[in-house]
């Protein structure tokens, strides 16, 4: 037998810890809950009931997390659903493993461009500068994967606030989801002409900052969660990927345009995780974790900086020593891989750590 | 009170309080204890998970409502839902005759 939790809140992040279902479905009936618990004590209230006991009746009459928990039977859904539900429930404990496993999942399609363009005979030989025709396919595809992957696990371990989170996030987070948003872009678009590739660098700024705009205009998206600010991105993937598609062609770089073009399909699931994540619309107000917010940020920041690195910094290393470009490539991309890896296997912990945290807080604030 | 023993009933209690208006959460808890008057005791939480099952077996369906000042997620019975609201009272109304008959009732 477990004691009640003595508080609405208290109450609800119980549960957020407890209920073993999809991040979408958990918000949901977190949102639901908390509906039917301040209807419950308005309606006591109503009839003139204290306030404070009001609140105790109804926690009572409610039940405990844990009876709530044990008695949900999740509901069965299609393979993949279920497949994805137990790769969620998986993942926490299996933090390595997880980690390599959602990135080896998305770059299939890009090694297998790769593998599948050489082994027809396609031409390696680059046509522009080196290795500027390998930052825009391998960059775009990092990029998106590594703040939707890293954004799936640490929802699964901590749950994030929803995409239509009420809440809102604060003033600071707001300023840091605009610093960091066009910050990606501009990065981008720096290191693009860095290396001179003028064409590319244009080709995805004009697109990226357009639907940027458009984004935020839409409804103050990236700064209402760090949902938007890591799952929304994919909207742009398209785009880019097009323009990167034809700015490669432009430059006669078969290998780049067979590269990005690999890389759609990844872009188009990435994109389809998105929208399965977005698909609920709790109106609950899921608490504000901005440490947690920051850290993520933080984390997907230096693990992305990391990877650019690698990709322009190996790529002429290992170039000059001889090796094919398609060798190159393919060594830098894997070295890219392995430092996304790393990040990723860095944050699942550090969701651990902060979940303790805010399980001890709600502990602390209950009494 | 009438405690554990009812939830294993607690999906057809739901399908018959639907079947005759679409509600919320709250107001099928509200209804339930309004029909049993007070008699059936169990955490109002548990009747979540049901909702939820009966949606996924395609026997509820819900949507999101702005109507009232407060946004809440109704509940309405579907085709499928209405027949195996049938189904459960024909078992149900054999149950209670069997175990009346054993009983002595």
């Amino acid at each position: 037998m477990t004691m009640g939790t003595s508080t609405r809140s208290g109450l609800l992040l119980e549960l957020d810890a407890k209920l073993q279902m999809p991040p979408g479905s958990k918000d949901r009936f977190l949102a639901e809950i908390e509906c039917h618990l301040a209807e419950g004590v308005e309606h006591l209230v109503e009839q003139g009931v204290e306030p404070a006991e009001a609140e105790r009746r109804v926690l009572a009459r409610f039940g405990t997390a844990e009876e709530i928990a044990t008695s949900f039977a999740p509901r069965r859904r299609w393979v993949a659903w279920r497949s994805w539900r137990r790769f969620l429930a998986w993942a926490p404990d299996h933090p390595w493993l997880a980690a390599l496993a959602l990135p080896a999942v998305a770059y299939v399609p890009f090694y297998g461009g790769f593998g599948l363009y050489a082994a027809a005979g396609g031409d390696c030989r680059c046509g522009t500068h080196w290795p500027g025709w390998l930052v825009a396919p391998v960059g775009a595809v990092l990029l998106y994967v590594a703040q939707v992957a890293l954004w799936c696990l640490q929802r699964s371990l901590r749950g994030a606030p929803s995409a239509q989170s009420r809440g809102g996030p604060s003033g600071r987070q707001r300023a840091m989801a605009l610093i960091i948003g066009p910050g990606y872009f501009a990065a981008i678009v720096l290191l693009l002409a860095a290396v001179r590739e003028w064409r590319l660098a244009g080709a995805l700024a004009a697109p990226g900052v357009l639907m940027f705009g458009v984004m935020r205009a839409r409804r103050g998206s990236v700064a209402r969660s760090r949902f938007a600010a890591s799952v929304c991105s994919p909207i742009f993937v398209l785009p880019l990927l097009v323009s990167a598609v034809v700015a490669s062609l432009a430059a006669t770089s078969l290998l780049t345009a067979v590269a990005a073009l690999a890389a759609v399909p990844t872009s188009g699931a990435v994109s389809g995780v998105a929208a399965w994540l977005a698909r609920e619309r709790p109106e609950g107000k899921a608490p504000q974790r901005i440490w947690g917010w920051m850290g993520e940020s933080s984390l997907r920041s230096a693990g992305l900086s990391g990877a650019w690195g690698l990709i322009v910094f190996t790529s002429p290393a290992l170039a000059a020593t001889g090796t094919s470009h398609l060798a190159a490539a393919l060594g830098a991309s894997a070295a890219a891989s392995g430092a996304l890896v790393a990040a990723m296997a860095l944050a699942a912990p550090i969701g651990r750590i902060y979940a303790r945290r805010q399980r001890l807080l709600a502990a602390r604030a209950a009494g | 009170m009438i405690g554990n023993r009812v939830r294993g009933h607690l999906d057809m209690m739901i399908l018959a309080v639907l079947s005759e208006a679409d509600l919320h959460g709250y107001a099928i808890s509200e209804e339930l204890a309004r029909r049993s008057g007070g008699e059936l005791s169990f955490p109002e939480g548990t009747l979540y998970p049901a909702l939820y099952r009966l949606e996924g077996a395609g026997l509820l369906s819900s949507r999101w409502s702005d109507d009232a000042a407060r946004r809440r997620r109704v509940y309405a019975i579907t085709a499928a839902g209405r027949k195996q609201l049938v189904a459960e009272r024909t078992y149900w109304q054999r149950l209670v005759r069997a175990v009346a008959a054993v009983a002595g009732a």
